[in-house]
């Protein structure tokens, strides 16, 4: 129950962050007066988020192959479960922002773009991988891999730093951005709110199916 | 409003709908399953005791029925 009520104030403290940036933030970013720019709040906080959540998915896969708990590994699933929506999300803000912004969908020339996609599609095998997942030694795979994929996060995250990023610039210190502080802040804290939810949310569902032939359970 | 702007709403609109969709899909899965099993202890399976997995659960209650028949009535 205690987890509703995390979400229900997330959802409240979105409720007000998108107020705030619908009211007081500025539409002028990297010298472009649009709309658009907005996305810039939800896009920068559902990415932090994602990535905070595939750290806590690798330490939950990494406690699971210490002793593997099945509780450890639903923690896990369920953190990738939701992080993949909210990078799913990232993409999404990225590529309409970047088609008002720049005049393209998408830029394979950007390293922070495609190494974003990377992390994407790296998590997607870990979910196919887990939907097939029977036995034991499959669950330990899937943690090791759990682990080793996070190694791509904090590329993609210091992508634009390690290498020259034509489009995708340093977000938050970039010369060229006025953020709303409080606007952004609680558009962060609401979407963590809402992150913390699902994922409990997920693990509670990992744990009753538990109680169901594999074969009656729902795909999803 | 251009093609464009339709995709920049639907963005806006998908940044909520997308959580708020699977938070109403796994709490109503949620609610189906408990209320086909009654309440589900947070213990794993394996260490979850009387109550198994529903494919062995089911003898399991029925040897718990057949153990409370014979119990000597006081």
């Amino acid at each position: 129950m205690r987890w509703r009520v995390i979400g229900g104030a997330g959802l409240a403290t979105l409720l007000v962050a998108s107020a705030l940036i619908a009211t007081q933030a500025s539409r002028q970013f990297y010298g472009v007066d649009h709309p658009v720019n907005l996305l810039f709040y939800f896009h920068v906080s559902v990415a932090w988020v994602g990535f905070a959540g595939l750290a806590v998915a690798a330490v939950a896969s990494a406690a699971y192959l210490r002793r593997p708990l099945p509780q450890r590994s639903w923690v896990a699933q369920a953190a990738v479960r939701v992080s993949f929506a909210f990078l799913t999300l990232t993409l999404m803000t990225g590529m309409v922002w970047g088609r008002y912004i720049w005049n393209s969908w998408w830029e394979w020339s950007d390293i922070r773009l495609v190494t974003a996609l990377l992390v994407w599609f790296i998590y997607a095998g870990y979910l196919v991988y887990h939907r097939e997942a029977k036995h034991a030694a499959d669950y330990r795979r899937g943690a090791a891999f759990c682990v080793l994929a996070f190694v791509s996060v904090p590329i993609t995250v210091a992508s634009t730093r390690l290498w020259q990023s034509p489009f995708h610039g340093t977000t938050m210190t970039g010369d060229s951005v006025t953020i709303h502080l409080p606007a952004f802040l609680l558009a962060l804290a609401g979407m963590s709110a809402v992150y913390v939810y699902l994922v409990a949310l997920r693990r509670q569902v990992h744990a009753a199916d538990q109680f169901i032939p594999a074969s009656e359970r729902p795909r999803s | 409003m251009t093609g464009l702007d339709v995709v920049l709403v639907a963005v806006f609109a998908a940044v909520w709908l997308v959580p708020l969709g699977l938070a109403v899909r796994w709490e109503r899965r949620l609610r189906t399953e408990r209320r086909g099993l009654g309440p589900v202890p947070e213990a794993a399976p394996e260490t979850a005791a009387p109550r198994m997995r529903v494919e062995d659960g089911r003898a399991d209650d029925r040897r718990a029925e057949d153990q409370r028949a014979e119990a000597p009535r006081r």
